[in-house]
């Protein structure tokens, strides 16, 4: 009787965590998916479907008392949403491709800048794949789940937004040259 | 990845980098969160499916939990598991492959069989008219639909039970158990006594599979949708 008295006690204290979470972040997550998505169908949708990421990995997110941060929920619900809309139009995961539609490569007469400045005009999805992997510090694993991409399409990601940063930088260096 | 060695032969360190990130993040939380309110009020749906949800968590993300940070207390459950087994015969008759153990407010089951179940060896014949998939997810271990209507919800889950993995069950805050026969499968049924939820837990004892319905809907709708999984 002990045990399980103890492993109620732990899963009722979870589910007052989860739910005090949840109460905290929802307006966040349904304006990080008004971004993405317009009806309120949708916008449901795509938060019931964070809720539910954040639910199946609640050991890894929310262990000893601890809760993902605001960007990476705000991030999460966005990708979420996105993935509605993939859903939606044609059956399909995402993959690499999706976001290089998305990407764009400095022009040769564009100047040179400072970190910030030059991470400030990367693409969306290359800002996402480098904070969640050098400010939020999550794996490459983690990234691929919380982006719905495969690992090795993260890798590429990184590879590429680190690149394209480098781009940026060095087009003063070459034209001072 | 070592984040610091990754950025070897790049004109800015990883410091630097995760300094720029922050401000980003912090930036994009301040943009989203300025942003006007929602013209709408989320649906009574919506909020009866997050709920569902969140009760979801006290069973499926339960039994990963419980094997990880009670792996002695399991391994009582084992000993005296075996203990019974060995000197009782008709508890071994009784418990070939599944214990369970009814609490007053929880309900823990174990599985002593071997996993490898296939989740995709059952399929749904019945979902009543008005409802529609909103979601379909699977990973090693389970398999999940929800179904959706305007005024109800309901989450079916296929879950793959490997050796010596177990389940807790942690009813609503006042609930009935039932026991209750399925297409020849046992079956328990949690009936809130507040509401019209309840939750039908079908146990394949052979494959290892344990098919879950959760919902708000009619409880005959319930039993409808379960046995029309084969």
């Amino acid at each position: 009787m002990l045990p399980g008295l103890l492993l109620l006690l732990k899963t009722d204290e979870e589910r007052i965590q989860f739910a005090r979470f949840f109460n905290d972040y929802e307006s966040l997550m349904f304006k990080s998916v008004r971004q993405v998505v317009q009806s309120q169908e949708d916008c449901e949708d795509a938060v019931q479907n964070t809720c539910r990421y954040l639910i199946d990995r609640f050991d890894e997110l929310f262990a000893d008392g601890a809760t993902p941060s605001a960007n990476y929920i705000a991030m999460l619900a966005k990708n979420r949403a996105r993935d509605l809309l993939r859903a939606n139009s044609r059956n399909a995961s995402a993959n690499l491709d999706d976001y290089e539609d998305l990407a764009s490569e400095p022009s040769e007469q564009e100047s040179a800048m400072d970190l910030k400045t030059a991470f400030y005009t990367l693409p969306e999805h290359y800002q996402q794949v480098l904070t969640l992997f050098y400010y939020e510090d999550l794996s490459v694993r983690e990234i691929a789940d919380t982006l719905s991409l495969s690992v090795s399409a993260v890798k590429k990601l990184l590879q590429r937004s680190r690149d394209a940063l480098r781009s940026r930088l060095l087009a003063e260096g070459g034209e001072n040259a | 990845m070592n984040r610091t060695d990754s950025l070897a032969g790049y004109p800015f360190t990883a410091e630097e980098l995760r300094e720029v990130c922050a401000c980003y993040a912090a930036d994009l939380v301040r943009a989203v969160e300025s942003a006007p309110p929602l013209d709408f009020e989320p649906s009574q749906a919506h909020r009866a499916a997050i709920q569902s949800m969140m009760d979801r968590t006290l069973q499926r993300g339960r039994r990963q939990v419980v094997l990880r940070r009670v792996a002695a207390i399991a391994a009582v459950f084992v000993i005296l598991f075996s203990a019974i087994m060995a000197t009782n015969v008709h508890a071994r008759e009784a418990f070939v492959r599944w214990l369970r153990q009814v609490f007053p407010d929880h309900v823990l089951y174990q599985f002593f069989g071997e996993p490898g179940g296939d989740l995709h060896a059952y399929s749904v014949g019945y979902i009543p008219d008005g409802f529609s998939l909103i979601l379909e997810k699977e990973d090693e271990e389970s398999r999940t639909l929800i179904y959706k209507s305007e005024d109800a919800t309901v989450i079916i889950q296929f879950l793959d039970m490997g050796g010596y993995d177990q389940m807790e069950y942690v009813g609503y805050d006042d609930f009935t158990l039932s026991d209750h026969t399925i297409n020849g499968l046992p079956a328990n049924l949690y009936k809130d006594n507040n509401s019209s939820r309840c939750n039908l837990s079908i146990f394949d004892e052979s494959a290892g599979i344990v098919i879950c319905i959760d919902s708000d809907a009619e409880q005959s709708i319930v039993f409808e949708i379960a046995e029309s999984i084969r």
